[in-house]
């Protein structure tokens, strides 16, 4: 039996000509994502808009339908990322939190102490429950981070957009998008690599 | 540096937050928000359709569209009364002729044997209208007939206007009445309107029973002309009130007679002649004509009962028999 998934272009037509099951079949499979990356990028301190801005970006989608129209390099899940984005900055230049906070390029010191952590394909129990750790840490990490910095992170390594993507959702040029990048890894890592290290050494030693 | 890493993307996966949802109230705010959009997209098609119809037309559809349903409705209306039919094709044939002996059949009785044929009806009718204008003129109006002789011919015209005009319907007496020579003939004592508009389907059951009549052969082409009481009397007594009855009928003389018995000491003139008013009879709806005799014998007595009872019997078995058919 297979299973002939429609691509979230072709149910953005059939909502736009009066399916609503399109909608729902679109709203349940980036439900989920989207919520996950606006509450990351909007933080701790925005928690409670989070569900606000959520609400908001779908419904804007909904009302700009009229206005869509697939082409290169704009899919669906573009727009309803650029659409998210842009909400969450408002949300964040309103509560005074700071958005552009582009820092210089930090060198990455704590490189070595990646080749230390486990696999990332390995599933023991106790790689497992690293990985949590590890998961927990990073998102504490992602807090620490500029906004924009933190947005291209998630955009590139939870929600898989590619660069020429995350152009389009950040509205920046491509060389920005890329430094922003950067930064983002540089710092992340050095973050982990500090808290996670010597945890893994005392699980690996006992 | 590569631009991708494995390891914070793995951490990523194993976020703590990896499972979080939206709560249920704003995953329904926002599918009942697209919902009600589509539905409002679907709304407004028919609100574009209306105004574009409001904007071209002046009204609403929805005024337009039962405008229309009762205009179709109207007109077919129309049509399915206004259809022809075969007996509508037999009346529309024949012109004003038609018209004009049908109303001299009701209105006199010479005219009635011409029934049948229309043309000889039509002319009957205007030697009739000349012969009572004449009779008129010969024999000045009188309240009662004191003088037999004289006012024969005037009470045998009223008579007969007193039958047409209990026998005929309304719109049929119209013509009757606005005839001058008929109108002042007819005495004091004549049914008034109301009791025309009474008798109206009583006559209408009548004409039907002619009618019926005529298509058993029962009606003579040409119907000999009696009307005088002198000679009425005369005939019943010769001839039987049984025979005498049947002509009347077959002439449409439908009437039943009194006999007002006089002494001869009364009357300077002892000669029969009708006594006015007539009255109707209550069964029959005939007229009662009196007539004033002087000294009737027994057998004439007799022969006029027997005369009445041939028309209570002619009239029983017609006009009962029209009641069953309808």
């Amino acid at each position: 039996m297979s299973i002939i998934l429609i691509n979230d272009e072709d149910l953005m037509h059939k909502f736009c000509a009066g399916d609503s099951k399109s909608f729902h079949t679109l709203y349940t499979r980036h439900e989920k994502p989207l919520y996950r990356y606006l509450r990351r990028v909007l933080g701790v301190g925005l928690v409670a808009q989070v569900d606000e801005v959520f609400q908001d970006t779908w419904m804007r989608l909904v009302d700009a339908r009229d206005n869509w129209q697939p082409r290169d390099g704009v899919t669906f899940k573009t727009w309803l990322y650029t659409l998210a984005h842009h909400r969450a900055v408002d949300i964040l230049r309103k509560s005074g939190r700071e958005v552009s906070a582009d820092e210089g390029w930090m060198d990455d010191d704590s490189e070595t102490a990646w080749q230390l952590w486990p696999a990332s394909s390995a599933e023991q129990p106790e790689q497992q429950a690293f990985w949590r750790k590890a998961g927990q840490q990073l998102l504490h990490c992602l807090e620490g981070l500029p906004t924009m910095q933190r947005a291209a992170f998630l955009l590139h390594h939870d929600d898989g957009l590619s660069l020429d993507e995350m152009t389009q959702v950040l509205n920046a040029e491509f060389e920005t998008v890329k430094s922003r990048l950067r930064y983002a890894l540089s710092k992340l890592r050095l973050c982990m690599g500090a808290h996670l290290q010597p945890i893994f050494e005392a699980d690996t030693t006992s | 540096m590569s631009l991708q890493d494995e390891h914070l993307q793995q951490a990523l996966k194993h976020a703590p937050d990896r499972e979080l949802t939206p709560s249920d109230a704003t995953r329904a705010a926002v599918l009942a928000y697209a919902d009600s959009v589509l539905q409002q997209d679907s709304k407004t098609w028919l609100t574009r359709l209306s105004n574009f119809w409001r904007e071209w037309f002046g009204v609403s559809w929805h005024i337009t569209g039962i405008g229309s349903a009762m205009a179709t409705v109207l007109v077919v209306v129309i049509f399915w009364h206004e259809l022809p039919d075969d007996s509508m094709r037999k009346v529309a044939a024949p012109n004003e002729q038609t018209v004009a002996s049908e109303t001299v059949d009701i209105s006199t009785a010479d005219g009635v044997a011409s029934y049948v044929d229309k043309r000889a009806a039509a002319e009957a009718s205007a030697e009739n209208i000349l012969e009572k204008k004449s009779a008129r003129v010969a024999s000045p109006r009188k309240e009662k007939s004191s003088l037999p002789a004289v006012s024969q011919a005037p009470a045998s015209l009223a008579n007969e206007a007193q039958i047409a005009t209990a026998m005929a319907p309304v719109p049929a007496s119209a013509p009757v009445m606005q005839d001058k020579a008929v109108e002042e003939s007819v005495p004091a004592g004549m049914i008034s309107l109301p009791e025309v508009a009474q008798r109206a389907p009583k006559a209408k059951l009548e004409k039907k029973a002619i009618s019926s009549a005529k298509l058993d052969g029962m009606l003579p082409k040409s119907v000999p002309q009696r009307n005088e009481p002198t000679n009425l009397l005369v005939e019943i007594n010769t001839e039987g009130g049984v025979v005498t009855a049947n002509k009347d009928i077959q002439a449409l003389r439908l009437r039943l007679l009194a006999l007002d018995a006089q002494s001869v000491q009364d009357k300077d003139v002892c000669a029969p002649s009708i006594v006015h008013p007539a009255v109707i009879d209550a069964k029959t709806r005939y007229n009662i004509e009196t007539i004033s005799v002087c000294n009737p014998s027994t057998s004439l007595l007799s022969e006029v009962e027997a005369y009445n009872q041939t028309m209570r019997n002619w009239h029983a078995t017609h006009v009962n028999k029209q009641h069953v058919g309808e």
